[in-house]
């Protein structure tokens, strides 16, 4: 009877029944469509219906559709006894997605590979048939795990609304981009005129536009007010010094910047990267010299700009965003989204710096090991800073081999093209950005494999890299 | 391309989505209002004036029933009155002349003085202009260089004065004319205004009642203005809804980071919660509607005379001190919704009721949600730090609750003395100063400078003195030893109160120290800074005995015995169990423990010294040597002379717990605990006798045992014989606790140690002194540690013990308790809890409770879990089999409730009730000196939840300072009085409240008193009634009940007093009848019953209300039942009250404040017929003053210092000449006083102790006794004592013939001043003469 964590109660079930009836109000619709614009499909059950029978396309919507009613009703009327209800996310299933979801490795290599995918499966994904599937999924994975009392709790908070909210949106923009451009470029094959071109017919600014906006205020503003009368903000404890909340987690859309304290020092990651990403943003009118994709969606003709960009914001800026905030727990640990937020829940804490690495446990087969540089007691301060700087020399002398040998080679093998077009500077603003922006995985991913804390880690003067 | 002609979309439909998204807009801005508007407390407020409503009818209809006898009689004989009125008038109108012309006169006259009036306004106008103008002028220093325009303005403001003055008497002689003609129209209009009169004195009452119903519900227009001023935004401007904000600006409140001003809505929605009638009668009583009472929020504060009200000492708003509600109740006061309020249910069933009706929801993000009902007096700790006041209400400042009688915070006051009696302070402090400042109850151990100058006096340099090297060694290096172990036995004395002493001590020690050859050791120089002056030192006592020289009294094997499991040896014992518990149950502990307890015993025995040697060599008496004690009639002393007021035996038992004297230990089992022998028999007659000898501040009375009373008994030997023989046969498996013997392990010994030197030595060191080697270090003044049992030759076993003695004990703390020596310097171990109520939960280690409480957690092993379930379904099927029951598993189910939510209450509660049990599961993971440690201790969960009552309300947050409770005068005494009678059990044997019976008597057949008697003087009448002041008997309440088919209504009363015969039990229950004698004056329906009359209780319901018992005064009780025979008589009855130790009943109005206090120090005989002595305390001066002053300040007499009129010359030369001789001669009368008390030098005789009566001697009185008290108890003794012998001393009929004009209310006076010069009178007049011989009573009494 007293359980603090019910996976389910009388009103989560009900609750999920009203979305379940949503979803069969989608479906249902979509089946309309489908019944219009999908045509049949040979059914043939392996040769048990021999040469097989048509079946609309839209009778499996529909099928579908018909069960979802079904587990809407079975929800309304089955919330009495939450105990024994059994519509829920098995416990085997949670524990298989907490293992892979609560790794950041995992998480992350997850992410690009997906973002890559995306990418290749371009043409694929971007038909309607598909998109709605993909949707469906989500909605039914969301539907699913709200049945988990540690999923609805982060998923639930009505801080964490509007992230649940991008996700969708984030989703839906992407796939609109790529539908559009993968129209385009298949246009541009075909010698077609662009989707924009075809349908470029202008329109009076009233009241075609301005009625429009008009429209668009008032139905925002609408939103906006139902959405603060049902969702109150929260009302949370006062704020203290002494005993600040755990985690304590930034607003939502500085997650991403959260993240990357985790791998750098706070004057990297709280003050040069945003200013980077921010000039960087400001500079790259400047740097672009394609003069193709202007005024119209396309991929195939800007495809370095639109891979770079999308990789920035997408697995390094929102699923920054999204681990931030469904993943990362108490003490600032990861967590499943199926985990419950244990506070005694512990890491270990055993980041070595590179100069350790270096000097304390070199290979076997080097003159020097067993000891770090260090200055003789009351040493003059340049005799210390010869040593400092000789004991990290090794992450010194990376760091700037990063940024001053790789522009060069880049210039020379891949970006050649690039170097000839955009001259040394433009050229030089290019790669330092570019490096700037791999810099974060690259030390997430020197992090997993390596436990590196710090490349260059000189705690006498704040400064570690 | 162009733009087209054509719109990109259709205009029509945009503008049907305009239109509708418009709709939406407006539709949402509305919802939007609405929800706004939708508050709680509005609701609320509406319901609340429609009640207010009703009650305001119901009020008038009992007022009219008051008025006429019914509200439709009201109506009558309003009605009725109104005609003959109008009758009147009409009357007046048509029959008399004159009237018109009259009434035409005063109309103009009224008329004339208005006009006249409106002149002398206007006139007084330019009158003031003229004064303000030639007041400028001084400003403008006219009066110094323009005189002449100054005096222009002087003369205007003469004129217009003048002017005022002539119309002012123009309106003067208007309205004396007036006068005369209003005179002579009420002569013609009498008749008529008298009816008017009674009229409007009939309906005033009525119309203001009906006037303020009108303001609820009014009709007509006001309805429709009342309604509308309820919509929203139009209740902006000044609705009858609205919030009410109580500000506090002096009860700040911590929010975050900053202290901000409190401010209460509460009465927003508990809007009845200040409407109290007169007499603090709650005009809206909490209960269910159905009886007509009102429920939550709705209802006036249950108990007004205490909290909220204005005379209260708790006003919510008005009052010097403002309170509101949260200060008390917590909660966020700023809410007004239920929810946002923070009620905090009382336990999981009320809170699932909650949320099905309110919605209710937690809201754990706020720090301070109200207490629950059952914590609701946690927060009185706040203001109230003496918490005895809290308890006990006789010593509260405020004199509604003292007359009540109700304690107001019984729970909060019962965990307080838990802790107090427990001895948690031992090792859990609870500061109640931070930087000199009050933040809570102080319960923290006193310095310990006790311990420390006991300690020193160890030094072997001491032994010096006492053996011929004293002689040899020079003076001057003698003289500071000397003082020293003076100055150390005072500070063993009275630690507390030898300030100057204690310094000299420390001064000395640091001189020792610095100089070239000192001759103390450096253990001795380090217990120095033990010395060190503290500010707001501590001033509990450690509450278990001092185990300095326990190898004196006990063996090793017993004390095995006994810390392996104390309870086994005493069910009764506070002490708690250390081993055996939850988190020892696995091989390793099996190992250890035994070691553990073993090397405790070895160590304290080995530690343990002689008593101090103050008195000789060790400090021991015995008896005389031919003296047989006699075990038989030492079991007699002991029921007899008072060790059953504090003790328990088994020879006594004592089924109902009537005696309940567990204040100290059971002596059942003591001849298994003392040494065997004559060492033993010794070390207990002895501690019998003097229990100083052995604990100079030992809390144990000096009874006079051994002083030879009765003549050639040593009571002390008698009773050392008795308790020393065994009480029963022993069987054959019989095994003597002294030898008890646990087989400590040498691999687990070794184990130990290692396991401790782990952080001090390396492991070579350590494997040498495990295999018998040599500890690193030699010299033991330079190891600090416990390693110093280590020191010496090769390690032994018994070395190895001692450390691991050592070691445990500190580990365990049980210095908390005890006086171990070698522990002077140890601080206490347990974390401090003076601000536990505010502790950051995530602080509490719940580590794996759940688990434990789920599949175990019971005394039984069942889960607490499967309990809590079982209760909660209960609760919902409301299946309880009764309250009590239901009480205790639902606070089970809430504590458990609290637990899963990491709750400061559950937490607690479980390490109460099994403080392993957070150990569950983890003892796999730790070390073993890392496991818990805390104690169980024998509590049942309701005392459990009175100290987690307790805890919850030490939160260290005073509110500013003129909140705090700090009464002082008389107050304060009270208050500090009453800690020394719990101290010392002085109510063991006094009783300090008598037992109050309330029942329902045949008023008519109450022993009224109706007239003085024949032997009765109305003086002493009178001064009954000053000293005895009649209470109303009556509590207001009627009993309704059946008797022999007949429904009855009897009014219920209740009163104070002794039972003079107990029931007969061999009687019918229904028949069996209990005689109290009255020691109040009381009123019964205005009719008066004096003190000493006898009223007949029933001993069973519905006529018997409530026997409340007295307040102590058990033993008392107990020793006259034992006194008394079987069966009782009532005159047998009063002869054991003679002998037991007398109530303290108005003892403040007895006996003279000084003279208390010396007794108090050293009590003498006062009474002859007593079979036990008033004992001497180890009381200190100071305390001696406060208990003295107590009795004073609890009945409101002055003290410390009374006046003895009689004693004054203006007094005495008042009087005729020869009075004080006269006097003098009165009192040495042959027939009087000399009967029965020694008087004048002359001695009573007694022959037969059992027979005579003996009466006190006179000689005290003068210093003893208050003149009034004195004065009454001539006139009437038994008006003051029930029970006593003493006659009256001169009978109104038959006064002594000769003197003082033979009139008996003269000798009477003339006998107390005759008592009250005594000693001036005997040093003049006085002359030792042959003994009287003393009346003598037919039978013996008491054998």
């Amino acid at each position: 009877m007293i359980d603090p964590h019910p996976n389910l109660t009388s009103e989560v079930i009900f609750g999920l029944g009203w979305m379940y009836l949503i979803l069969f109000g989608m479906n249902a619709w979509w089946t309309v469509r489908s019944f219009k614009h999908d045509g049949h499909v040979r059914i043939r059950l392996l040769g048990l219906l021999g040469e097989g029978t048509e079946v609309p396309v839209s009778a499996f919507w529909g099928f579908y559709s018909a069960m979802l009613s079904l587990f809407a009703i079975t929800h309304f009327t089955g919330s009495g006894n939450p105990e024994r209800f059994l519509l829920k996310l098995p416990e085997w299933f949670k524990d298989h997605v907490d293992v892979l979801v609560a790794d950041p490795f995992v998480y992350f290599a997850g992410s690009t590979l997906v973002f890559a995918a995306m990418f290749l499966m371009r043409g694929w994904l971007v038909k309607p048939t598909v998109g709605w599937c993909l949707l469906n999924a989500a909605l039914l994975f969301l539907i699913l795990s709200m049945t988990d009392w540690d999923f609805r709790q982060i998923v639930g908070k009505p801080d964490n609304v509007p992230i649940v909210a991008m996700l969708f949106i984030v989703g839906y923009f992407t796939w609109l981009y790529f539908s559009q451009a993968v129209e385009n470029d298949n246009r541009r094959e075909q010698g077609l005129p662009l989707l924009e071109e075809h349908e470029n017919e202008k329109v009076l600014v009233w009241p075609d536009l301005v009625y429009s906006e008009l429209i668009c205020m008032i139905a925002l503003t609408v939103l906006l007010i139902v959405w603060g009368i049902a969702l109150q903000a929260p009302l949370e404890e006062p704020a203290s010094s002494v005993k600040t909340p755990n985690p304590s987690k930034a607003p939502w859309y500085f997650l991403g910047l959260q993240e990357m304290l985790v791998y750098y020092d706070p004057w990297l990651a709280g003050v040069v990267f945003p200013s980077m990403i921010l000039v960087g943003l400001m500079a790259i009118p400047y740097i672009d010299f394609n003069k193709k994709g202007s005024g119209y969606y396309t991929f195939n003709e800007r495809k370095f700009a639109v891979i770079t960009f999308m990789f920035g914001f997408l697995p390094l800026w929102v699923a920054m965003i999204i681990m931030g905030t469904f993943l990362r727990g108490p003490n600032w640990n990861i967590f499943g989204i199926y985990e419950y937020w244990d506070v005694h829940k512990l890491e270990a804490l055993i980041n070595v710096n590179l100069s350790e690495y270096f000097w304390l446990d070199p290979p076997h087969w080097v003159p020097w090991g067993g000891e770090m540089p260090k200055a003789p007691p009351n040493s003059p301060i340049l005799v210390e800073t010869g040593y400092i700087l000789l004991r990290e020399a090794p992450g010194i002398i990376l760091t700037l081999l990063y940024l001053l040998v790789i522009p060069p080679i880049l210039a020379v093998t891949v970006f050649r093209n690039f170097f000839h077009r955009m001259g040394f500077i433009r050229f030089f603003v290019f790669t330092q950005l570019l490096l700037m922006m791999a810099a974060l995985p690259a030390k997430m991913v020197l992090r997993w494999t390596f436990n590196l804390k710090y490349l260059i880690a000189i705690p006498e003067w704040f400064f570690n890299v | 391309m162009p733009a087209t002609d054509q719109f990109f979309r259709k205009l029509s439909t945009m503008h049907v989505v305009f239109a509708i998204s418009s709709l939406v807009m407006f539709g949402v801005t509305i919802w939007m209002m609405a929800a706004d508007h939708n508050d709680e407390w509005r609701v609320w407020q509406t319901e609340f004036s429609t009640l207010e409503a009703e009650k305001n009818r119901a009020d008038q209809d009992a007022r009219k029933t008051e008025l006429a006898g019914s509200p439709k009689e009201y109506e009558q004989k309003k009605r009725a009155l109104k005609q003959e009125r109008d009758r009147k008038t009409k009357k007046l109108e048509t029959q008399n002349n004159t009237l018109p012309r009259l009434q035409s006169d005063v109309q103009k006259i009224s008329r004339d003085i208005d006009m006249a009036t409106r002149l002398v306004r206007n006139q007084r106008a330019h009158r003031d202009v003229a004064r303000a103008n030639y007041d400028l002028g001084i400003r403008d220093d006219l009066h110094t260089h323009n005189l002449e325009k100054l005096q222009r303005r002087k003369n205007i403001f003469d004129n217009q004065q003048a002017e005022v003055d002539q119309l002012e008497l123009n309106l003067e002689q208007k309205e004396v004319k007036l006068g005369e003609k209003l005179e002579k129209l009420s002569q013609v209009t009498n008749s008529r205004d008298q009816t008017e009169a009674e009229l409007k004195s009939l309906t005033t009452d009525i119309e203001l009642m009906h006037a303020a119903l009108i303001k609820l519900e009014p009709n007509g227009l006001s309805w429709a203005k009342r309604r509308i001023m309820e919509w929203p935004i139009i209740d902006g401007f000044n609705s009858h809804h609205k919030l009410i904000n109580d500000w506090l600006p002096d009860l700040r409140i911590t929010l975050g980071m900053t202290e901000s001003v409190r401010f209460d809505r509460c009465r927003s929605c508990h809007q009845g919660v200040d409407r109290t009638g007169t007499g603090n009668v709650p005009n809206f009583p909490f209960g269910r509607r159905k009886e007509g009472r009102y429920p939550h929020p709705f209802a006036t504060h249950p108990w007004p005379d205490v909290y909220v009200s204005s005379t209260s000492p708790h006003p919510a708003m008005d009052g010097p001190l403002k309170f509101g509600c949260t200060v008390c109740h917590d909660g966020q006061g700023s809410g007004t919704s239920f929810s946002n309020a923070s009620h905090t249910p009382n336990n999981p069933h009320q809170e699932e009721v909650w949320h099905e009706k309110y919605h209710y929801a937690s809201n754990h993000f706020w720090e301070y949600p109200m207490f629950p009902k059952r914590f609701r007096e946690s927060t009185c700790l706040k203001c109230h730090h003496t918490v005895l006041e809290l308890g006990v209400s006789s010593v509260a400042a405020h004199e509604a609750i003292r007359k009540n009688g109700r304690p107001t915070a019984p729970k909060v006051y019962k965990g307080w003395q838990i802790i107090r009696t427990m001895g948690c302070f031992g090792c859990h402090e609870i500061r109640g100063f931070d930087a000199g400042k009050p933040i809570g109850p102080d319960l923290r151990l006193e310095p310990n400078y006790n311990e420390a100058a006991l300690h020193l006096l160890r030094d072997p340099a001491f032994n010096q003195l006492a053996g011929n090297n004293a002689r040899k060694m020079d003076r001057q290096s003698n003289a500071p030893l000397r003082e020293m172990r003076e100055l150390a036995l005072r500070v063993v004395e009275q630690p507390a109160e030898t300030n100057a002493d204690r310094r000299r001590l420390q001064a000395l020690i640091q001189e020792d120290e610095a100089s070239k050859e000192p001759l103390l050791t450096m253990q001795a120089h380090a217990l120095e800074d033990v010395f060190d002056d503290v500010n707001n030192p501590g001033t509990l006592r450690k509450v278990g005995p001092s185990l300095r020289s326990v190898g004196q009294k006990t063996t090793r094997g017993w004390l095995e015995y006994w810390i392996e499991e104390p309870q086994r040896f005493r069910p009764s014992t506070r002490m708690p169990q250390f081993f055996h518990l939850s988190n020892m149950d696995d091989a390793v502990a099996h190992r250890l423990t035994p070691v553990e307890i073993a090397a405790v015993a070895q160590f304290l025995i080995d530690k343990s010294g002689k008593s101090i040697d103050k008195f000789g060599q060790n400090g021991l008496m015995t008896p005389m040597k031919d003296y047989k004690p006699d075990p038989a009639r030492g079991a007699e002393l002991f029921s007899r002379r008072g060790c059953l007021a504090c003790h328990s035996h088994r020879s006594f038992p004592d089924p109902d717990n009537g005696l309940s004297a567990d204040f100290a230990p059971d002596l059942s089992r003591i001849f298994e605990k003392i040494r065997s022998g004559r060492e033993g028999f010794n070390w207990l007659y002895t501690w019998i006798s003097d229990p100083q000898r052995h604990h100079p501040r030992s809390r144990m009375p000096n009874l006079f045992l051994s002083e030879g009373e009765p003549p050639g008994v040593n009571a002390a030997a008698d009773i050392a014989a008795f308790l020393l023989t065994p009480s029963e046969k022993k069987d054959d498996d019989y095994k003597d606790p002294r030898n008890y013997k646990l087989a400590p392990n040498d691999s687990a010994l070794n184990e130990l140690v290692e396991l401790y030197l782990k952080s001090v030595l390396a492991k070579p060191s350590r494997d040498a002194i495990i295999t018998g080697g040599h500890y690193p270090e030699k010299d033991p003044e330079k190891v600090k540690g416990d390693e110093i049992e280590l020191v010496g030759e090769p390690v032994t076993r018994r070395m190895k013990l001692n450390y691991v003695g050592r070691r445990t004990i500190s580990r365990y703390g049980c210095y908390g308790c005890h006086d171990i020596p070698g522990f002077e310097r140890a601080r206490s171990i347990g974390t401090t809890l003076q601000d536990w109520g505010r502790k950051d939960t995530t602080k509490l280690a719940i580590e794996h409770i759940k688990e434990f409480l789920d599949r175990s957690g019971e005394p039984d092993g069942n889960s607490t879990r499967n309990r809590v379930d079982k209760a909660l379904k209960r609760a919902s099927a409301e299946a309880f089999i009764s309250p009590e029951q239901e009480e205790r598993e639902m606070a089970a189910a809430f504590f458990y409730e609290s637990l899963l939510h990491h709750g400061r209450p559950g937490f607690a509660w479980q390490k109460l009730r099994d403080p392993r049990s957070y150990d569950y599961k983890k003892i796999g993971t730790k070390r073993y000196d890392e496991r818990l440690r805390m104690p169980k201790f024998p509590l049942d969960e309701q005392q459990i939840e009175a100290v987690v009552t307790f805890l919850l309300g030490l939160v260290a947050e005073p509110p500013s300072e003129q909140y705090l409770y700090d009464p002082g005068g008389a107050a304060a005494v009270r208050i500090k009085g009453e800690q020394l009678l719990q101290k010392y059990n002085c109510i063991g044997c006094h009783m300090v409240e008598l037992p109050k019976v309330t029942y329902a008597p045949d008023a008519d057949a109450l022993p009224y008193f109706s007239q003085l008697g024949a032997d009765d003087y109305p003086e002493g009448f009178e001064l009954l009634m000053e000293l005895k002041p009649p209470r109303d008997a009556e509590t207001g309440e009627t009993l309704e009940f059946e008797e022999d088919g007949k429904q009855r209504s009897l009014s219920i009363i209740s009163f104070r007093g002794l039972v003079a015969l107990p029931a007969d039990l061999e009687e019918d229950p229904e028949d069996q009848i209990t005689t109290y004698s009255l020691w109040e004056t009381v009123k019964v329906k205005g009719k008066l019953l004096r003190p000493s009359a006898n009223l007949s209780v029933p001993t069973t319901r519905p006529r018997l209300v409530d026997v409340q018992p007295a307040r102590g005064g058990r033993f008392a009780e107990w020793l006259v039942a034992h006194l008394a025979g079987d069966p009782p008589n009532p005159e047998s009855m009063a002869r054991s009250w003679q002998q037991a130790p007398p109530p303290l009943y108005l003892q403040g109005i007895k006996v003279q404040t000084p003279w208390l206090f010396q007794f108090l120090k050293n009590p003498h005989k006062i009474r002859h017929t007593i079979v036990l002595r008033m004992p001497r305390f180890n009381m200190s001066d100071a305390e001696a003053h406060v208990l003295a002053n107590y009795f004073a300040a609890v009945d409101g007499v002055p003290f410390p210092y009374q006046e003895i009129p009689q004693r004054e010359p203006d007094y005495l030369t008042a009087k005729a000449p020869n009075y004080l001789n006269d006097s003098w001669n009165l009192l040495n009368d042959p027939g009087l006083c000399i009967k029965c008390h020694s008087v004048g030098g002359k001695q009573v005789q007694v022959s037969n102790s059992k027979t005579d009566i003996r009466g006190p001697n006179l000689e005290y009185v003068p210093d003893r006794l208050r003149p009034k008290w004195t004065m009454l108890w001539l006139y009437s003794p038994n008006w003051l004592t029930t029970y006593t012998s003493m006659p009256k001393a001169i009978l109104r009929s038959k006064p002594v013939e000769g003197l003082f004009g033979g009139d008996g209310n003269s000798q009477n006076m003339a006998l107390r001043d005759a008592l009250m010069n005594y000693h001036r009178l005997m040093e003049r007049d006085g002359t030792v003469v042959d003994a009287f011989k003393p009346i003598t009573i037919d039978k013996e009494f008491g054998d």
